[in-house]
């Protein structure tokens, strides 16, 4: 067989060489593309997490909101309405003095109770937290917790509040509602303190107990499975709005959990 | 009679014939894709370009020879569009599996027949010159090659399932 000429050889591996080139491009369109629908894909799995997530805080807020009306009603309200009646029922014509005590006594009672329809009104809204802000609709949340009287609350605003995402501010909220059940639920402390830091780079919220506090669990125990669905939960909702959830505590001196958000201001 | 006839007006015809059929092809697929009017403009202007460069090229060509320059010019034309079609899909990514698209067998099965055939179609005729007909069927016999996988990918795009949108 007659040898082949170098100039053929030489095309030969020319074209060869073309064909791996294009072999080569349409590998790469063909993984860069694949690339990218599982890129979509996962855009979409954590679009649909997020809303779940939405959607389950604010059913949760509307659950607490409706316990805090009923313990509102119960404990205020009630208690007022009660009162006058009381009043009313007891009211001597014979007595004028003492009738006109009661009866200023009873408007006094009746105007309280308004007072309490009133803001009760105002946390039926469901919207709430996105009219009024975070910092304000927190700051109602400790008035609820304070007006229980079982505990002192202080809410401190360092830097100037701004307003960031509604959706991430509902979660927000959820989270420090979380926080501040445990600690009205496990941590038999008298005061509550809630701390925002404002600054053109981030938001940091600290909610302060003078607790029992514990001992966070080590990881992978049985303890810990038990103790961590609702620190899950809050560490979980943080994580999806790109936030991120620090807990410290150590038994007697109370408990801290810090959120810290970073992100772009939203002008009002 | 009609076997002694040489077979290249037949060639120059295919040639072409061809460039419009895949001109027009890759005008449906890449118009639509271009953002501005001038764009598109500017597409069409160039195909007119290769097919006037084209038809002078193959005035130029001999009947005796194979017509090389003007094949050479068709495959760098379809492989150039080849080319844009995949710049296409690597600046717009659709949401889709790229191989479950008729196009993308078609254009890559074109763009491994003429890229891959470039080179084979430009130096046939200086080798048929030079060397003479006994080495250059192998040449021809690796173009044949070539053409058979664009067939083997024309095949997968006809019996491809088209991605349907949910």
């Amino acid at each position: 067989m007659q040898a082949l000429s170098k100039d053929i050889v030489l095309v030969i591996i020319i074209t060869l060489f073309v064909l791996l080139i294009i072999s080569f491009i349409m590998i790469f369109t063909f993984l860069y593309q694949k690339r990218h629908n599982n890129y979509i894909k996962e855009k979409q799995l954590i679009q649909t997490q997020f809303q779940q997530t939405l959607l389950q805080a604010q059913l949760e807020i509307q659950e607490q909101t409706l316990k805090n009306i009923s313990q509102e009603i119960h404990d205020n309200i009630g208690q007022s309405l009660s009162l006058a009646k009381l009043h009313l029922g007891t009211m001597d014509a014979t007595q004028p003095l003492a009738l006109e005590e009661k009866i200023l006594d009873s408007r006094q009672l009746v105007s309280k109770a308004i007072r309490d329809l009133r803001q009760l009104s105002h946390s039926l809204d469901a919207d709430q937290i996105g009219k009024i802000g975070l910092v304000q609709a927190l700051e109602t949340e400790l008035e609820v917790i304070s007006r229980a009287g079982a505990h002192q609350t202080k809410l401190e605003v360092d830097g100037t509040p701004y307003r960031i995402d509604k959706q991430k501010e509902l979660i927000l909220f959820r989270i420090v509602q979380e926080a501040l059940h445990n600690i009205i639920k496990h941590a038999e402390a008298r005061t509550i303190g809630l701390h925002f830091r404002f600054t053109p780079v981030g938001m940091e919220l600290r909610i302060l107990d003078d607790g029992k506090g514990f001992t966070i669990p080590l990881h992978g125990t049985n303890e810990n499975i038990t103790f961590g669905v609702g620190i899950r939960n809050m560490h979980d909702r943080a994580n999806l709005i790109g936030a991120t959830l620090h807990i410290s505590s150590t038994p007697e001196t109370g408990t801290t959990v810090s959120l810290y958000l970073s992100q772009t201001i939203k002008p009002n | 009679m009609f076997l002694h006839t040489p077979n290249t007006p037949v060639y120059k015809i295919n040639c072409v014939v061809s460039f419009i059929i895949l001109s027009v092809y890759f005008s449906i697929k890449h118009l639509g894709s271009f953002q501005t009017r001038g764009a598109r403009i500017a597409f069409i202007a160039i195909e007119l370009i290769i097919l006037a460069a084209l038809a002078m090229l193959i005035g130029s060509e001999t009947n005796d020879l194979f017509n090389n320059h003007s094949f050479g010019l068709l495959a760098l034309a379809i492989s150039a569009y080849a080319i844009v079609f995949y710049y296409q899909k690597l600046l717009n990514p659709v949401i889709e599996h790229i191989t479950a698209t008729r196009s993308f067998w078609f254009i890559s099965g074109l763009f491994i027949y003429y890229g891959g055939s470039f080179f084979i179609f430009s130096t046939y005729t200086v080798f048929i010159q030079s060397i003479g007909n006994k080495q250059s069927p192998v040449l021809w016999n690796i173009h044949n090659v070539i053409f058979l996988i664009m067939c083997i990918f024309f095949s997968k795009g006809f019996l491809c399932r088209p991605y349907q949108k949910t």
